[in-house]
């Protein structure tokens, strides 16, 4: 029962606030392998949902149980399914997506301006955000609901929340990118799709649908008014090589989608011009040409190969030349009803009235024109015929009134022009005189229905025979595809003389040829034909790479509003309550009598307001803006709910609010809660080793501009420039993201190949100890750990919070102090120190005398004989780093381990070398309460002097007269002790007033004012009130 | 070259190598590695002594040249190395955090001092006399060692005191620098040469004839490295001692009664300046007093065990136990000395609550005890 032992080995604590981490660290520091569940995206958010920023005191518990090697922590996760028994127990958790890689995201926040949806009252509050300021982990969360009604009702699944919510920014060009992602033909569809999208669009709960595709059409128009050309480029086509037949949606986009994904593709069309029935079938007033041929050339423009007037008879004979084949040939063959008279001189097919008068052939038409159909194509031909000075058009057709296929608005927009329409009426015969039609003769019909194979049963008045007079018939009945030639090609055909395919993968029966479009469906929609490319595409991939076929990509459940959802929506202002704006049309007496499109688009401000609308069913629009905004990799919007399955020996339970509808079994542990552990001995899990070093160091300097946050305010390679020429750096180089795993690898390769000694990383780790203080943060820590594996030696200086976030306003001050820090760091770098915090005695200095223990507060340090002589020695398990010892040590025998009292003047030195900007402050603080006022005044933007520089003491009683009338040597105009309000020090130090006021008599010795010195102090966490005291500070000095 | 003209100057070429120094030493008797007679033959033949840390260490008081008999000056050969080894970036570990030397370093700047706080009513100054007193560095040290109770305002009131009664009515200037001598020793020469120019000038301007300090250091400085380094002062410079015992008047039994005292002759006063008879005079003179000398005395007395705020250590902490071992088998019930900075030493090692009664001895400096008497 071996895996029975292993498994009492380990935990699972369910729970993410404060006391399971607490928990979870005693579990683990007891050798345990620990799994932290929290249905929570970060540590610290119990109870569930609470967004605001934890407490700083809990911060280190949170980081250290998120960083320790034997916790696996698991957010967004839940329990499931519990089995088995105490000592084995089989857990099941579903951790629910977070659509960002916790160990990828850096939490730099690129994508979060970038992302158009607000979710929130303000301008603050975006879809991308992080769980809360310095979460832990802190990685950003994607707010989903789900897949948005319309662009689940889309067949090709376009990003219309996406579009619309950069409409709604006013950002077009971000708009037509996310269009461009799934449909190569936005001015096309944004004209003439059927929009299944507003079908479904939840703001007709409220009013009317938003205008989806006029707003397609609006970011279309303003791009190639732009002249913006596609966004997409292709890599080099070195896949092998693949034919499309057919140059209509349904082959474009698949040829689209082959070339960018590298295949060489050649599209055969049979016409003299591509497009298919886009280009020859759709009205030129609804469709202007020109559109479609600037689609078309954008995607050819990917280096597709397009063979016009090359008709395809022979399949074998291309499958020879090529490895894969869509066939994407349409339904371009027009359908006349076997009646007598159909083949009169006089009696047009749909397809070649429209084609010819598209292409600009002359078509002969009478006065009178009567057509035969009552679908869409039934209504382009009669509006077409209206264009082309045929005095009288009307139309008849099965169907009622009510059911003919034709959109209801495309029936209006017939009848507006004067088309007259007759249902209901069955065609009987053509009748002529002497050849020339007179007209038809009709029944009414009382009953009509097609079957599923497209059979009819028709049920006519008898009686009821009468003649609809006209001198020209066009037959608008439907088309179908010209598979003449298949019938050698091993090809199967329906009934509805349709190509057969697998209508999940398109695959036919004959391997590596696959087919869609209307060719496979009928006649249907652009969009439809558009999806039958991308999924041609999918599966054409798929074979070529010799995987499984597979259906439809995964989309999340679409969603269902719930109407306090939408009513808070629109109180919040994340929706206007506008009515649904009008598009222009020109009017019907000017339209009818020319090619002009009849519709006219929305204005630039019809737009936004449309956009406005949106009520953003899913929050995330899935826009992929922050996609493109991350230089990580971080987000994976496809990311699923993933099932877990882990074996535990115990489970506790430290937050009840984690379960619902799932009890566990009676023996679980309901966690105690443990007392506090003081934060201050929480420390990375590092190794111990021995950081001594003979001879001159070698430092190089890495510089992380953190995705922009430091890059976009501070000028990194002036930064690298300068420090190149410190003393003692031989290498500079800028790491984008030092945080990251690949960050870490390229700092420890240059370590290698330059053979530094140190490295001095300018970033936003702050301090270049293993301990994890108030201020740290789950990027620091993750760098950290990864970094310190190396054997070189880290200076870490934070120029992120303490320059770039705080004097973003002032970028060439803020370079400047992220100079001066880094030259600091270089200068403490070169020499060496153990990075710890301890207080250390040199044996040959120590006198003895024991002031050290005197003034230790944890009772850390104690003279001892040693041989003949008595010496002060460290108990390190009990010694806090507060330095006291050392302030106060007469011979500086004591030293508080880093950061020396040489490394301090150094550091004081550094700063205060260059004359810029002058004059400088220095302020010292404590690495506690002090130091975190800065941090927060950083992350919260609030500015303070960009002349002061901030020097961390693990607490002020390490300071000392010398350090502080160093200053005054070197230049400082004041100098600002920031501690602990009185009885908050976390070291229980108390030197720090008697130091001030003794320093003070000594400067008004030496004739200098006594307020360029002064004692203050910040309560934890206080950003404002740092940035207050150190302003109110500096206007004095 | 530099080393050279040191070798040249103090004569370290005339080292026979007898290591009588090394015998003598007070350090290399508590610390094996430590070795005037070898540090010499380094130098001699071209070691290294720059980055050696125990070049810091020498005390420099002078006791190995009283042995020496080629006449070696080994405490200013010391001092040549030490400016040599600074100028190459160099120093020594600092005691007191470095507080004392950057003070001295902040003294050569441009600076309106307001040090004379001390001064209190009843004690007689003028603007302009002949007579200036050079408080040195007793306002400050009076606040940096508050903690060992150093009497750094009454030795200065006290000097103040004994000028009135012997009719003199000093100046003090409130600009007055530090005489320099730390950073002298130290090797930090550039600096040095700063604060002794800016006192020249000031002493120059105030017209004083005569300069009076209480003070070794400052005595020793003013009247012997001033002159070597930036040209003498016009002034005579006299200590506190030289006068006190010159023109004694009539003194009055002190009123706390004190029976034997001993006496810690300041290197700078004694070995270095040959005056190891005034402050013997000036307390034996006084009523009810009988000096008892320590073992070691005069030429062979055993220095307070610092010097120049360096490289103090548990060596030095032995020294000072051992003369005030010494000091208080003489029975004395006081320990007088005439520099500030042997009291501040003896009062560190004696902070130390475990320095046994056999080394614990009131500390007095000479000028409190005369004045208290006058």
């Amino acid at each position: 029962m071996e895996w029975q032992e292993e498994h009492r080995q380990s935990s699972l604590v369910i729970g993410g606030d404060v006391a399971a981490a607490r928990v979870a660290l005693k579990l683990a520091q007891e050798g345990q392998r620990v799994h932290l569940v929290t249905r929570a995206p970060s540590l610290g958010q119990a109870p569930l949902g609470n967004l605001l920023p934890v407490e700083p005191p809990l911060l280190p518990e949170l980081l250290a149980a998120a960083s320790h090697l034997q916790i696996t922590l698991l957010t967004n996760a839940q329990v499931t399914t519990v089995e088995g028994r105490e000592g084995n127990y089989s857990v099941t958790l579903l951790r629910h997506p977070r659509y960002v890689d916790e160990e990828r995201c850096a939490a730099c926040g690129r994508c979060e301006p970038n992302c158009p949806v607000r979710i929130g009252r303000g301008s603050d509050g975006r879809a991308i955000h992080p769980p809360y300021t310095k979460s832990v982990p802190a990685a950003y969360v994607i707010e989903k609901r789900g897949t948005a009604p319309c662009r689940a009702a889309c067949p090709i699944h376009q990003r219309a929340p996406g579009y619309i919510a950069l409409i709604r920014e006013g950002r077009y060009e971000e708009a037509w990118r996310a269009i461009k992602e799934e449909n190569p033909f936005p001015s096309i569809c944004g004209r003439v799709c059927d929009h299944r999208c507003e079908d479904e669009c939840s703001r007709q709960r409220v009013d009317e649908s938003v205008s989806v595709r006029a707003l397609k059409r609006f970011v279309a128009d303003w791009a190639y008014a732009k002249g913006k050309t596609a966004p997409l480029k292709a890599p080099l086509a070195e896949g092998p090589p693949v034919a499309v037949v057919g140059s209509g949606p349904a082959g474009l986009t698949a040829a689209r989608e082959l070339a960018l994904l590298g295949y060489r593709v050649t599209v055969f069309e049979a016409l003299p011009v591509p497009g298919g029935m886009m280009r020859v079938e759709i009205p030129s007033f609804r469709l202007p040409p020109e559109l479609i041929e600037r689609e078309i050339d954008e995607i050819l423009a990917l280096g597709i190969e397009l063979k016009l007037n090359s008709r395809v008879e022979d399949i074998g004979g291309l499958l020879e030349e090529y490895e894969a084949l869509f066939l994407a040939l349409g339904a371009h063959r027009g359908r006349k009803l076997p009646i007598p008279g159909a083949d009169l001189p006089g009696v047009l097919v749909n397809t070649d009235f429209l084609r010819r008068v598209n292409l600009g052939q002359e078509v002969e038409l009478g006065e009178r024109v009567l057509v035969l159909g009552g679908g869409d194509v039934a209504i382009d031909v009669a509006r077409t015929a209206l264009r082309l000075d045929a005095k009288r058009v009307e139309m008849a057709c099965l169907e009622s009134r009510e059911g003919m296929p034709a959109y209801p608005w495309e029936i209006e927009a017939a009848e507006a022009e004067g088309i007259v329409i007759h249902p209901s009426r069955a065609f009987k015969e053509i009748v002529h005189t002497k050849g020339r039609i007179t007209g038809v003769q009709c029944l009414d019909v009382t009953f009509m229905e097609f079957d599923e194979d497209g059979r009819l049963t028709l049920e006519t008045r008898p009686g009821s025979e009468h003649l609809l007079p006209c001198d020209t018939v066009i037959f608008a009945i439907g088309q179908d595809p010209d598979l003449g030639f298949l019938s050698d090609g091993g090809l199967e055909v329906t009934l509805r003389r349709t190509i057969a395919v697998d209508p999940k993968t398109l695959a036919t029966e004959k391997p590596g040829v696959f087919a869609g479009g209307d060719a496979v469906t009928g006649t249907a929609f652009v969009v439809d034909a558009i999806a039958a490319g991308h999924r041609a595409a999918r599966s054409i991939d798929r074979y070529l790479r010799g995987e499984r076929l597979r259906g439809e990509p995964f989309l999340p459940p679409k969603v269902e509003l719930t109407e306090e959802e939408i009513a808070q929506r629109l109180s919040l202002g994340l929706a206007s309550r506008r009515p649904r704006a009008q598009i222009a049309t020109l009017p019907p007496s000017k339209a009818k009598r020319s090619f002009r499109e009849v519709e006219l688009g929305f204005t630039e401000e019809q737009a936004r307001a449309e956009a406005e609308r949106c009520l953003s069913c899913g929050l995330c629009s899935e826009c992929l803006e922050c996609e493109i905004a991350c230089e990580t990799g971080a987000i994976n919007h496809e990311e699923r709910p993933l099932e877990l399955k882990v074996q535990v020996g115990s489970i506790l339970l430290a937050d009840a609010h984690e379960l619902e509808d799932l009890s566990l079994p009676p023996e679980t542990i309901n966690a105690p809660s443990l007392p506090t552990p003081p934060p201050l001995t929480l420390r990375l899990p590092l190794e111990e080793r021995d950081w001594r070093l003979d001879g001159e160091p070698r430092v190089g300097v890495f510089v992380c501009p953190c995705g922009g946050r430091i890059g976009e305010v501070i000028d990194v390679a002036e930064v690298c420039r300068e420090a190149i020429s410190l003393p003692g750096v031989v290498h500079t180089q800028e790491i984008p993201y030092a945080c990251l795993i690949e960050g870490a690898e390229s700092i420890h390769g240059a370590i290698t190949a330059h053979n530094l000694h140190q490295a001095v990383l300018a970033a936003c780790s702050c301090c270049s100890l293993d301990q994890i203080c108030y201020s740290c943060s789950y990027q620091r820590v993750r760098s950290k750990v990864n970094l310190l594996r190396s054997p070189s030696f880290f200076e870490f200086v934070n120029i992120r919070e303490h320059c770039a976030l705080v004097h973003g306003d002032e970028p060439e001050l803020a370079t400047e102090k992220a100079k001066d820090l880094v030259a600091s760091a270089v200068a403490r770098a070169r020499l060496m120190t153990v990075p710890l915090p301890k207080a250390q005695v040199e044996a040959w200095r120590c006198r003895g005398c024991g002031t050290c223990e005197e003034v230790c507060p944890a009772e850390a340090i104690k003279v001892r004989e040693d041989g003949e002589r008595l010496i002060a020695q460290v108990d390190l398990s009990l010694c806090t780093g507060c330095g006291a010892c050392a302030a106060l040590c007469p011979s500086g025998a004591v030293t508080a381990g880093h950061i020396s009292d040489r490394q301090l003047e150094v550091t004081l030195e550094a700063l205060l070398a260059s004359p810029n900007p002058e004059p400088k402050v220095i302020v010292f603080s404590c690495n506690w309460k002090a130091y975190n006022g800065a941090e927060m005044a950083g992350l919260q933007g609030i500015s303070y002097p960009p002349n002061v520089r901030l020097i961390r003491l693990q607490c002020l009683g390490r300071l000392h007269s010398g350090l502080i009338l160093k200053a005054f040597e070197l230049g400082a105009a004041g100098v600002l002790m920031l501690g602990c309000p009185p009885g908050e020090c976390e070291h229980r130090s108390e030197g720090a007033e008697d130091l001030f006021k003794r320093t003070q008599a000594l400067l008004g010795l030496l004739g200098i004012n006594k307020k360029r010195l002064r004692l203050d102090s910040i309560p934890l966490g206080d950003g404002r009130l740092f940035a207050q005291k150190v302003k109110r500070f500096v206007r004095r000095v | 070259m530099e080393m050279e003209k040191a070798i040249k100057e103090t004569h370290a070429y005339r080292c026979l190598e007898c290591g009588k120094c090394t015998a003598v030493c007070p350090l290399a008797r508590l610390n094996s590695i430590y070795s005037p007679r070898l540090t010499v033959e380094r130098a001699l033949w071209g070691g290294d002594l720059a980055h050696d840390r125990l070049l810091w260490s020498c005390l420099t008081c002078g006791a190995c040249s009283e042995r020496c008999q080629s006449d070696v000056a080994y405490a200013e050969f010391i001092r040549h190395l030490r400016t040599q080894a600074w100028k190459g970036g160099q120093s020594g570990e600092c005691a007191h955090g470095g507080a004392l030397q950057t003070l001295m370093r902040m003294m050569t700047k441009d600076l309106k001092q307001k040090r004379l706080g001390w001064l209190k009513r009843g004690l007689e100054v003028v603007e302009r006399s002949d007579t200036l007193y050079f408080v040195g560095c007793l306002p400050y040290l009076e606040v940096i060692f508050q903690d060992l109770d150093l009497p750094g305002h009454k030795i200065a009131r006290s000097t103040v005191k004994a000028l009135n009664r012997l009719g003199i009515t000093p100046m003090v200037l409130e600009n007055e620098r530090c005489c320099g001598h730390d950073l002298l020793w130290e090797g930090d020469i550039d600096n040095f040469r700063r604060l002794a120019e800016l006192n020249l000038q000031t002493i120059e301007e105030s017209g004083a004839q005569r300069v009076v300090t209480s003070c070794a250091e400052c005595y020793h400085t003013l009247a012997v490295e001033y002159p070597r380094y930036v040209g003498g002062l016009k002034a005579e410079v006299i200590h506190i001692s030289e006068l006190l015992a010159q023109e004694l008047p009539g003194l009055k039994a002190s009123r706390k009664p004190i029976k034997r005292v001993t006496y810690q002759d300041p290197c700078r006063l004694g070995r270095f300046s040959g005056l190891y008879e005034p402050p013997r005079q000036v307390i034996v003179s006084l009523p009810g007093v009988e000096l008892v000398e320590m073992e070691r005395n005069r030429a062979q007395a055993l220095c307070c065990g610092t010097s120049c705020w360096t490289n103090c250590g548990a060596d030095n902490k032995e020294i000072q136990v051992e003369r005030l071992r010494e000091a208080k088998a003489t029975g004395a019930e006081l320990l007088i000395t005439a520099c500030p900075k042997c009291q501040i030493h003896f009062r560190c090692a004696m902070s130390d609550e475990k320095v046994g009664q056999e080394a614990r001895i009131e500390v007095e400096d000479l000028v409190v005890l005369a004045a208290n008497a006058l």
